[in-house]
């Protein structure tokens, strides 16, 4: 499985990676912004994204309607990762039309399991 | 996963330390700007710095940093909708805040401290004290000590370094072997049986290439050893890597319920703190469970759907003498005197009533955890004998005699301790004294050789083990520090009157003469008999004339310490003075 992580803070893309990469055996594609997942998605579709909420310029809701708007990316699910779990804030980006949501701060052992669960679909 | 994988880990861990640091630095630059005009542009960069921590703290292994950094996340953007430049009292807000973050991140012994008084900057976790007489190596290592985040204390001799590890243990510590006052290894000693000294990195830094030296450093529970001229990466990775490993590992809480309800909101609160959970679901698999996982701490249900109770699975967990000072929290739906009895007869430390609040559930189990790592450091120092008896460790010798021949090995060597006039002591202060005699010499030498297995009692009393890594003649130098140290230590006989008593030992060094395990042992006899005999002379010589009589060449070392005045910090640079002194 091919992963996109997006996100701006180099200490979470880093362990990020290192967890579905190490941990979850997951190919695995970093960059730090929007645009960025937007030209990385769009060359190369992967099989997740893994999609920051806050990050400046482009967040992630900007994002993630740029790659539901093309045809190449729109049926590439996105799990979104956020610092504010509350429900009311999960249940706005899932309404966004992400798969689900993950939180920060993250377990880097357990994190791939908990992706995994996510695609796989209630 | 692999070794390769937690290094990494830690490699990345002590990266974001190192960044939050910075962050912590430039938020404290923003927060001084605050009240200039561009508050706002302060405010939204404060609110991106504390945003990264919320988001990576807890990932790293700081739940604390992420909440107190999250909790400053909204307070600065409610401060940006107001749009009212921070005050006075908002500016030592936040300068509270970034303070509380760095004391999260230094660890938990600076956050006794961490009241409204800013005494935070002297009582970090992660500071070093560097012990060495050479000015310019002391001048190096701590300018690159305060660029890697570290605070630095500094000591030029033993005396000094031990009064500042008595005053606080420190998170690392750089140790030269030879001091104007004696050997540096000591210390280690000290430091470990300090509260809190077994987390302590300590890396021993030495002129000489002595491997004996290395080997004792190793023994008696140094994390490193390091040659001069110093390679400072290596030593500063090894640094980071022993202070990230001891502070890494969350405590282990494995937590029996059946209700899936109950038990998903134990796991949501335990692991917010920081916890390490593993839900057992199932009764019948809480003995594998509880093996495998290691837990800490277990939370017990006291009902479960068949006819197991919690009662019983904690009386099962007791049954183990390795399970003694593990915490057993039961949480019961019912909270009453006679629950509350049942609870404490089947061993259990406290019962918690359902609904639990998470506050409650929180201090309850730090509290728990807490206490038993106090009670097992306590244990651990003063370990009950584990000595091997004579029968295992005749065959335990076999099986090394036979490795060490079959490798080729010669670096190694037997040891056999006898405590001088055991007859005589248990006539003058009793049996019971002599016992513990017998036990304190144990005792010493299990916390002394903490990194060797096979301790064992041999049948006339001695006690005896293998050294490895080392020849007959660094067996000896072992020999006389343990000597010393044994002297030190004052008895009690049956009235509470104190008295010293003395060990020698015999030392046999492993060598392509040595054919099998007897032979090994015999030797080794022969030299105590040989040390004994001389002592003897020795004694009658020093009180005769006052002169001690030449020692042969590979003959017992002059460690007859036994009348000496008082506790004495002793090395192999200084020989002890003998009776005559």
């Amino acid at each position: 499985m091919r992963v996109l992580i997006v996100d701006d803070e180099d200490d979470i893309r880093r362990i990020a990676s290192l967890s579905l990469s190490r941990v979850g055996g997951m190919e695995v594609t970093d960059v730090a912004s929007g645009a960025a997942a937007i030209a990385s998605a769009m060359a190369n579709p992967p099989d997740a994204v893994l999609l920051d909420v806050m990050m400046p310029v482009l967040d992630g809701p900007g994002t993630l309607a740029a790659l539901r708007a093309d045809p190449k990316t729109s049926g590439v699910p996105i799990v979104f990762l956020t610092a504010k779990a509350m429900q009311p804030e999960v249940e706005r980006l899932k309404a966004l039309g992400a798969q689900g949501v993950l939180t920060k701060p993250f377990d880097p052992m357990k994190l791939p399991d908990l992706l995994r669960g996510i695609l796989a679909g209630p | 996963v692999t070794d390769s994988f937690a290094d990494t880990l830690l490699e990345f861990r002590r990266e974001f330390l190192s960044g939050a640091f910075e962050r912590l630095a430039e938020m404290e630059a923003l927060v001084g700007r605050m009240a200039g005009p561009s508050f706002e542009e302060s405010l939204r960069k404060l609110g991106h710095h504390l945003h990264g921590l919320a988001g990576a703290g807890g990932t790293y292994g700081f739940p604390e940093v992420s909440a107190i950094a999250s909790a400053g996340e909204e307070a600065c953007a409610a401060a940006l909708a107001s749009r009212s430049k921070p005050g006075e009292r908002e500016l030592a807000e936040w300068s509270r805040r970034i303070r509380s973050i760095r004391a999260a991140l230094r660890g938990p012994d600076a956050a006794d401290a961490d009241t409204e008084e800013a005494r935070d900057e002297d009582t970090l976790a992660t500071d070093v004290l560097i012990v060495d007489d050479d000015p310019e190596i002391v001048a190096f290592l701590s300018t690159v000590c305060e660029r890697e985040g570290f605070q630095v204390r500094t000591a030029s001799d033993l005396a000094r370094a031990r009064r500042e590890v008595e005053a606080r243990v420190p998170a690392g510590i750089f140790l030269d072997i030879g001091l104007p006052d004696g050997s540096g290894l000591p210390l280690v000693e000290v430091v470990r049986d300090l509260p809190g000294g077994d987390s302590a990195a300590i890396l021993v830094v030495s002129g000489a290439g002595d491997f004996a030296n290395r080997v004792e450093a190793i023994h008696c529970g140094a994390d490193g050893y390091f040659l001069k001229p110093l390679d400072v990466g290596a030593l500063f990775r090894r640094l980071h890597h022993v202070i990230a490993r001891r502070s890494l590992a969350p405590p282990r809480i494995l937590s029996v319920e059946e209700d899936a309800g109950d038990a998903a909101f134990v796991r949501e609160v335990l692991e917010a703190a920081g916890y390490d959970v593993r839900a057992c679901g199932d009764a019948s698999h809480f003995a594998a469970d509880a093996a495998s996982f290691r837990p800490d701490l277990v939370l017990l249900e006291t009902a479960f759907a068949g006819e197991t109770t919690g009662y019983e699975l904690a009386r099962y967990l007791r049954q183990e003498e390795g399970n003694a000072t593990l915490p057993i929290v039961f949480l019961s739906a019912r909270g009453g005197p006679d629950d509350r009895i049942a609870a404490i007869r089947a061993g259990g430390d406290d019962l918690l009533a359902k609904p639990v609040s998470p506050a409650l559930l929180l201090a309850t189990v730090a509290a728990r955890i807490e206490r038993s790592r106090f009670v097992n450091r306590i244990l651990r120092r003063d370990p009950p004998s584990t000595l091997l008896t004579p029968a295992a460790f005749g065959s335990r010798l076999a099986a090394t005699t036979e490795r060490l021949r079959r490798s080729r090995q010669d670096r190694a060597a037997l040891l056999v301790f006898d405590v001088d006039g055991l007859a005589a002591i248990n006539e003058v202060h009793g049996h019971a004294a002599g016992d513990r005699v017998l036990a304190a010499l144990g005792s010493l030498l299990t916390r002394r050789m903490r990194h060797s297995d096979g301790l064992g009692r041999l049948r006339g009393g001695e006690v005896a083990f293998v050294v490895e890594e080392m020849d007959g003649q660094e067996a000896r130098q072992l020999v006389a520090r343990l000597g010393g140290a044994f002297a030190a230590i004052s008895h009690s006989g049956e009235e509470g009157d104190p008295f010293r008593a003395s060990i020698s030992a015999g030392v046999a060094g492993f060598g392509p003469r040595v054919h099998d395990a007897g032979q090994w042992m015999a030797a080794a006899q022969t030299d105590l008999e040989e040390t004994k005999r001389l002592r003897k002379s020795d004694a009658s010589a020093g009180r005769n004339s006052g002169k001690r009589p030449r020692r042969s060449p590979g003959a017992a070392p002059a460690f007859d310490v036994s009348r000496l005045p008082g506790p004495s910090v002793l090395s192999t640079r200084r020989p002890p003075r003998g009776p005559s002194g």
